[in-house]
């Protein structure tokens, strides 16, 4: 005890002393403890928050470059949906080239061709209006994606890739062509209807809503150019006949033809529903009036000669975020 | 003795007079709990601040700190401006209904066709429908009868005329849902208007190809003045 009290006398008394010797007390803990937190807290409160993720460098690489930020505005939408015209009127023009379409036909896509040129001025309009430059040459991922693969359904080609087997050439290049231009309308259709709860302004909603009537008309146009009696949808005049009590013309009712799912389908023109395969024996029938209400899933597209009883079936969708005309894409390459 | 026993000596407590006394009367010991507690709460803050937005982020359901966007998100839900133009759409489909009817009960088109017809007339209810759905307990729920009483003559008689009266009326109907599109401020009213002219705009030049119409630039004509409220008034 004596040896304690005597080394607290001297922790009382240490000037002189190395400071080594200091015996730490309950003071001592105290004011350290007290004093650490204050200059932590002081620290704290007034250090960067900074948040690098990046691992430190060695040497003088150059570092990464990141990709520009995609920001998806009103001109943004509007380029895309210019790309996505210029797009179409490729496709057009590789029906002329290759469909074998009838003088009368190549009048037809001709016409459309002008009616997309025709919206393509109006949609440059837009598109500096939104602040926005104009793009002037075709979607880059519609034409990989879409366009040229329904060139090759055509065309035929030798395999590719892990692909098992050669592209055949088509068995009817009339008819795959003329199926080609109805789809592109149809999507055109669709996509301007797609974007328009993304646009911020109702007037830009409402100038989109301009090119999508005029390609909704020109695709039921053609529709009747292709086979005639191809009017509405066969599902929609059953059910148009259930519900329809003063109808005095007894017409058969088929309620249950639309809901079955097991049973093929007549309809084929991207309804959205599950369809079969088109076949030899039931082609793919493309109706002026397609539907009830525009729709927003993928257009079907049966195209290219038939393997094992089926032709191939395309799923064509509308644009998205993967081939959006960003502001940053200055260049037609 | 132990080393706490050795704090409470009268030498320890000597000192703490005097290090209260240096510092105007406080016990030395005091003042260091109360610098300490001082300095945890003000580590706290930074912990505290955080707290803080996170709640106000949660109050807004998130957006803000989830998506760096620039613009900002649209109105989805129609506003009560909107449900007086949806309402004046639907006035206007469902006397297109009532005039597909006028043909229909008059027997006007072959067997073959009244099918379609029929179909055309259920799709206009069926946007009608639709458009109830949207708006709710402020749907009227009524055809515009000005419209009805204006045209109804028209949908009576020759097939052909009355084909192209129907094509003029789907114009009139496509150009006003447009004209409707361009001044909702909701995107749910105009996504499902917008679905609607898609396929309007179809049976318009379906119509014209049934009344006879043979020229692609006159089936895809489309020159028509939207239809004013001024001029038929929703009851």
């Amino acid at each position: 005890m004596n040896q304690h009290r005597s080394t607290q006398n001297s922790s009382n008394d240490h000037d002189g002393q190395p400071l080594g010797d200091i015996a730490m007390s309950r003071r001592g803990m105290l004011r350290a403890g007290g004093i650490t937190i204050g200059l932590a807290a002081l620290l704290a409160a007034c250090v960067d928050e900074v948040s690098e993720s990046s691992p430190a460098r060695v040497g003088e690489a150059p570092g990464p470059e990141s990709l520009p930020a995609g920001t998806v505005t009103d001109g943004v939408l509007f380029r895309t949906l210019a790309s996505l015209h210029y797009s179409i009127i490729s496709a057009h023009e590789a029906a002329k080239e290759l469909g074998e379409l009838t003088d009368d036909q190549t009048a037809v896509v001709d016409a459309f061709i002008a009616g997309h040129r025709k919206a393509i001025a109006t949609i440059d309009a837009s598109t500096i209006e939104a602040g926005s430059a104009v793009w002037t040459c075709d979607n880059p991922r519609f034409d990989r994606v879409v366009v040229a693969l329904l060139r090759d359904r055509i065309t035929g080609r030798p395999k590719q890739g892990n692909e098992e087997a050669d592209v055949p050439e088509s068995d009817n290049r009339n008819r795959d062509a003329t199926a080609m231009v109805y789809a592109m309308e149809s999507v055109g259709a669709s996509s301007h209807q797609s974007l328009v709860p993304q646009f911020s302004k109702p007037e830009y909603r409402a100038a989109t809503m301009i090119q999508a009537d005029a390609c909704g008309r020109r695709a039921a146009a053609l529709a009747l150019v292709i086979n005639p009696d191809n009017r509405i949808n066969t599902t929609l005049t059953a059910n148009a006949t259930v519900s329809e009590p003063s109808v005095t013309v007894a017409v058969e009712t088929t309620t249950t033809a639309a809901q079955n799912i097991a049973q093929p389908s007549e309809d084929g023109a991207g309804t959205g529903g599950a369809e079969a395969a088109p076949t030899i024996a039931a082609p793919q029938i493309y109706y002026a009036v397609p539907s009830q209400f525009g729709i927003l899933s993928a257009f079907q597209l049966a195209i290219g000669a038939p393997s094992s009883g089926n032709q191939f079936t395309l799923n064509i969708e509308t644009p998205s975020i993967n081939s959006f005309v960003y502001d940053y894409e200055d260049s037609c390459v | 003795m132990d080393n706490k026993e050795a704090a409470n000596t009268p030498a320890a407590a000597q000192q703490d007079d005097i290090e209260s006394d240096a510092a105007g009367g406080f016990p030395a010991r005091r003042r260091l709990l109360t610098a300490g507690f001082a300095g945890a709460a003000a580590s706290l803050l930074p912990w505290l601040n955080g707290t803080a937005s996170a709640g106000t982020d949660t109050s807004t359901g998130g957006t803000e700190a989830a998506a760096p966007t620039t613009t900002i998100a649209p109105v989805k839900h129609p506003t009560a401006a909107d449900m007086v133009l949806l309402d004046f759409a639907q006035s206007v489909e469902l006397a297109a209904r009532d005039l597909y009817d006028v043909a229909i009960d008059a027997g006007v088109f072959d067997a073959a066709i009244v099918p379609e017809i029929v179909a055309i007339r259920e799709a206009h209810e069926g946007y009608a429908t639709a458009i109830s759905g949207l708006i709710g307990r402020q749907a009227a729920n009524k055809p515009n009868a000005a419209l009805v009483e204006a045209l109804a003559g028209d949908f009576d008689g020759d097939p052909d005329s009355v084909a192209a009266a129907a094509a003029q009326l789907e114009d009139a109907a496509v150009a006003t849902h447009i004209d409707i599109i361009g001044q909702l401020v909701g995107v749910d009213g105009s996504s499902l208007i917008a679905s609607i002219v898609v396929i309007e705009s179809r049976i318009a030049t379906l119509l014209r190809a049934i009344s006879g119409v043979e020229e692609l630039d006159a089936r895809l004509e489309f020159d028509t003045e939207p239809l004013s409220p001024t001029d038929y008034p929703v009851e």
